[in-house]
């Protein structure tokens, strides 16, 4: 099954059955966790390996919120690097919730919701901004779309990104108008210039004074707009809702999330993502149930999906950091990231990364192997508080065979070519040292291999 | 005779306590150390610890041992794998010498422990004098079976003869022989054969002949350690060139440093003595002087009676610096003092500033109209009562002048202070920021010009303003006294405060003088505590209570500081560079 045009839909979202060919064990919770997730250490692997497949994806799903105590200290620490102002070090904050959330699929649907509503900090400037819509999108993550939608339409971050910081009558901004529907609900070709016009009508008089969202009753166009086929004299508000209600809406998000969560190529056809669709319709546009059925289904555990993505920058640091119980720096991983082409508050436009194969070329590549080498090389990065090779010697590994074969579990979706297995013994054996500095030598090897790219 | 030495190491002391150092230091000299006589006199680098043991005494029945054992941080080292694995090699150490280790290491080091660094082989040898030969050989017994172990080798080690004395090989680069109550280790035959030959023949032809190092031992008094540098033949050699090129990179390092560059161009030697005792640790460092070097940094020495001016005293102090430095005649000399980056980014600040001063020449007219006398001081700030609250809290900081003519110059400064701020409220518009509101204070002898920042609206009684909540810029004026400070608490204290005699002022002789207070150092770290434990869960990964323990361990060894202090004392014939850390021996927090 090569080709996503004869997969037939009924059997795509049917929920998962391990079988023979295809079991539940900790390769196929590892596939799970890399997605739904970043990555999973052993032990939860193994916990996730006792259940069925779609009870895993369900604890996951049902952690749509963060535990308070969790959110108490990440807050906490977001909110005091926002003294310093400066929006890298919230980055670098970011960073640490990602590394140590125990709500892994909330982090990964707000750092998607994150590219999906892209707004810069270097333009926006304002780190307390920043904050505030990044909490938002973690609220909403796993919520209601036209909840969330609603709220980022207000967002003072969003309107000050897409110029929308004072949107009068007299001239509105269009910008906003044509990213709510081109980019963030129904893409192109389902809506015409004039309904651009009409809808950033509708926004006239929404504002940004000092730092917060206002609506200016006096720069609000009260008259009638005719916007997608409806009449009538529509504010912001009304406006968002007839656009979440086009037919087109539940088809475009599916399409994005399938290509953010499943595989990056070729891109489904309508009808493979069509009882998707129609999930999120008769959910009332909720995101939660939507990801429930994507991640328990045949489709996400078949070949079509396993191995078919591109780690980002984020998904590939921080998978392997958490894959190995690992802290580090933070701000020097945040400046990596940022420096490799994923810089958490700088996405690079409107339209957010690109992703796939747009992830790697010579110079990305090699980018990521040099930041994984400052990563294990700085001081402050350890494995579940330790070295690495105490952290592989406290679960019996002492070889770098076993090494290989832990790591090929957690981080690969395919198992290791034995050319490359060799190499790598090969290398660590002519290496000076077979104690900590060796491990580290051959993890960097690996997690630089082609091999560990793929999702 | 330490105690005396003592408050010569310290960089303030009353003079009282200055004047007994003096004259211990020239009553009693040290004598020249015997090794000197086993030394090559191509030796250019000589360090002697005389009594470890008693430094040791020294450290380890300290008052403050008590409170460091009672650190949370004290006991979690104890736990360590790394304290195991010295509380071994102490158990091995003892076992080998048979005797406790305080005891042992008293005897092994009762002649002094010395080190050298020869130019003609370019070698380094250590050498320690026992009391017996007895316990110096179960030493080397010890150190040969330690080098077996971290070699792996089985069987004696490798060894050779030299006049009938054996020499061992520690490892691929270090040998060791004994001769009688003596230990040489060395990386260079070559050199060990000449102190070999020295111990055996005798004769004059070694370091104890050096005039340069028999004039150094002559200012040593009793210390824990000491060391002795021949400047001029590192300057010959041409190792590090560019210390002695007489010119810096950076403004402030030329400011602080330019004086000590000069000295470095001509100096023969140079001593430092360390000491350590109940009240902290002092550094001293000295190299012979001569007024004839001071030609093209007159700016920096001044005349000999010009000296820095009082260190500033205020409430809540935290630092405090003063220096006597003509910056009029540094900034129009900079080009001979400064290389030429360094010139190209002051001449483009030359032209900036002359612009911002309406044509008057910077360095002529505005630096020119400031006596060479700069006061720097730091003082924590009381947010208590304040609103809104900095989130981020620093400390206030000011610099006082007096100036030549103050009836002339005080309108400039002002109009260009005002101009300034004006500036700064049209780009901090551009970025958001929040504006200053100018004004004034009139009080009974001194004029204050003040910039205090508005808060927006809705955020007048925040405890998480921005930054820019610590500042409120001000310009004081009190008769001569030009005061800038980046509050107008501070400036406000300043203008109006007449100087008490500080008990602990600077050297009444000092050209440059740098006090820290360590008691509140303490505070300003409680007062930016979350900000610690923040920054230290970003830059190690740590979680909270992990992050906690160490900012707290942090803040305990800053609770043992009772200030650091630093002072440069130049006259005709020395130039003496002093440092010193007090602990905080008395405190029972």
């Amino acid at each position: 099954m090569n080709s996503l045009e004869s997969v037939d839909p009924q059997w795509a979202w049917q929920p998962f059955q391990p079988s023979a060919d295809q079991p539940w064990d900790r390769r196929g919770a590892a596939h799970l966790y890399r997605r739904a997730g970043f990555g999973a250490d052993v032990s939860q692997l193994d916990r996730a390996a006792q259940l069925d497949p779609a009870e895993a994806v369900a604890q996951l799903v049902a952690q749509n919120q963060e535990t308070s105590e969790f959110r108490t200290v990440a807050d906490a620490l977001a909110k005091t690097v926002l003294a310093g102002g400066d929006p890298m070090t919230l980055s670098a904050a970011w960073v640490y919730r990602l590394l140590l959330t125990p709500t892994q699929l909330l982090e990964k649907a707000t750092l998607f919701w994150h590219g999906h509503f892209a707004t810069g900090a270097d333009k926006v400037k304002d780190a307390s901004m920043m904050w505030q819509q990044n909490r938002l999108l973690r609220q909403q993550a796993l919520g209601n779309f036209s909840e969330l939608v609603q709220a980022i339409a207000k967002d003072p971050a969003m309107l000050i990104y897409l110029d929308s910081a004072s949107n009068r009558k007299a001239h509105p901004n269009e910008n906003f108008a044509r990213e709510l529907m081109e980019l963030f609900c129904l893409g192109e070709g389902h809506y015409s210039e004039q309904d651009v016009q009409e809808l950033a009508r509708c926004f006239t008089g929404w504002e940004i004074k000092n730092d917060r969202f206002r609506k200016n009753r006096y720069q609000h166009d009260n008259g009638v707009k005719r916007l997608l086929g409806k009449e009538g004299a529509f504010d912001g508000e009304a406006a968002v809702e007839i656009v979440i209600d086009q037919p087109s809406m539940p088809l475009f998000l599916c399409r994005k999330w399938f290509r953010f969560f499943v595989c990056d190529e070729p891109a489904p056809p309508d009808k493979l993502l069509m009882p998707l669709a129609e999930t999120f319709r008769d959910r009332g546009y909720d995101i939660a149930p939507v990801l429930q059925k994507l991640f328990s289904s045949n489709l996400f555990f078949s070949s079509l999906s396993v191995g078919r993505k591109i780690k980002s920058p984020v998904e590939s640091l921080v998978g392997t950091l958490r894959s190995l119980q690992g802290t580090t720096n933070t701000e020097l991983l945040a400046r990596g990231l940022r420096d490799i082409g994923q810089g958490l508050f700088y996405p690079p436009n409107v339209k957010g990364w690109d992703g796939g194969r747009a992830w790697i070329n010579s110079s990305t590549l090699l980018g990521r192997a040099n930041l994984f080498q400052q990563v294990l090389n700085d001081s402050n990065t350890a494995f579940a508080g330790n070295s690495l090779q105490e952290y592989l010697g406290d679960q019996g590994i002492e070889t770098p065979q076993q090494a290989l074969q832990q790591w090929e579990t957690r981080l690969l979706p395919h198992p290791l070519p034995s050319p490359v297995r060799s190499r790598l013994l090969q290398s660590f054996a002519s290496g000076n040292s077979a104690e900590d500095g060796g491990f580290r030598d051959l993890l960097h090897q690996f997690v630089s291999l082609p091999e560990c790219q793929l999702g | 005779m330490k105690s005396s030495w003592l408050a010569c190491g310290f960089v303030f002391p009353l003079g009282l306590l200055l004047a007994t150092s003096v004259a211990a230091a020239e009553s009693e000299p040290r004598t020249i150390p015997e090794a000197a006589q086993l030394l090559p006199p191509t030796v250019v680098a000589y360090a002697q610890i005389p009594d470890l043991s008693a430094t040791a005494t020294e450290l380890l029945d300290h008052p403050l041992r008590q409170r460091v054992e009672a650190l949370p941080a004290y006991g979690a080292l104890r736990e360590s794998e790394g304290f195991g694995k010295l509380s071994d090699a102490v158990a091995a150490f003892e076992a080998s010498l048979g005797m406790p280790w305080r005891d042992a290491l008293s005897g092994l080091t009762s002649g002094g422990i010395h080190f050298a660094l020869d130019r003609s082989t370019e070698g380094v040898a250590l050498l320690i004098r026992a009391d017996n030969s007895a316990t110096l050989e179960r030493f080397r017994g010890f150190v040969l079976g330690l080098a077996q172990m971290t070699t792996g080798r089985i069987g004696p080690l490798e060894q050779g003869q030299y006049r009938g004395i054996t020499a061992q090989a520690i490892n691929a680069n270090l040998k060791m022989a004994q001769l009688d109550d003596w230990l040489l280790v060395t990386n260079k035959s070559e050199l060990g054969k000449r102190i070999l030959d020295q111990y055996l023949d005798g004769g004059d032809d070694n370091l104890a002949s050096s005039p340069k190092f028999r004039q150094a031992c002559a200012s040593i008094a009793d210390v824990s350690a000491w060391g002795w540098v021949d400047v001029q033949a590192f300057r010959d050699a041409g190792i590090a060139p560019r210390l002695y090129e007489g010119k810096t990179d950076n403004p402030l390092a030329e400011v602080l440093a330019g004086g000590i560059l000069s000295e470095l161009q001509h100096t023969p030697f140079a001593v430092a003595t360390i000491n350590v005792d109940q009240d902290g640790v002092a550094v001293n460092a000295t190299s012979p002087h001569r007024r004839q070097w001071q030609t093209g940094r007159e700016y920096f020495f001044g005349t000999q009676s010009d000296v820095a001016p009082p260190l500033l005293h205020p409430p809540d102090r935290l630092f405090a610096a003063s220096l006597h430095r003509d910056l009029s005649q540094m900034w129009l000399r900079s080009g001979d003092l400064m290389t030429e980056k360094a010139n190209e980014g002051l001449a483009k600040a030359d032209t900036q500033l002359t612009t911002f001063f309406s044509g008057r020449d910077f360095g002529e007219d505005i630096l020119g109209s400031l006596r060479p006398d700069i006061q720097l001081v730091v003082t924590v700030q009381d947010f208590q009562h304040r609103q809104p609250q900095p989130a981020i809290k620093l400390p206030a900081f000011a610099l006082k002048f007096q100036m030549k003519d103050p009836e002339r110059t005080r309108p400039e400064f002002r109009r260009v202070f005002q101009s300034f701020i004006g500036f700064l409220n049209v780009v901090g518009a551009m970025d958001g920021q929040p504006q200053f509101d100018l004004g004034s204070v009139q009080l009974d002898s001194a004029t204050l010009i003040t910039a205090t920042y508005v808060p927006q609206v809705g955020q007048e009684e925040s405890t998480e303003a921005p930054i820019n909540f610590n500042f409120s810029p001000t310009l004081g004026f009190a008769g001569p006294t030009l005061v800038l400070s980046s509050t107008t608490e501070l400036a406000h204290r300043l203008v109006q405060t007449v100087e008490p005699p500080a008990p602990v002022a600077v050297e009444s002789d000092a050209n440059t003088a740098a006090i820290l207070n360590g008691e509140t150092l303490k505070r300003v770290l409680e007062q930016n505590r979350a900000q610690l434990v923040a920054q230290n869960m970003l830059e190690k990964g740590h979680a909270p209570a992990q992050a906690e323990a160490e900012i707290g361990t942090l803040l305990d060894l800053v609770s043992l500081l009772r200030d650091a202090r630093v002072s440069l004392i130049v006259d005709d014939d020395q130039l003496r560079l002093s440092a010193a850390v007090r602990v905080d021996s008395e405190s029972q927090e």
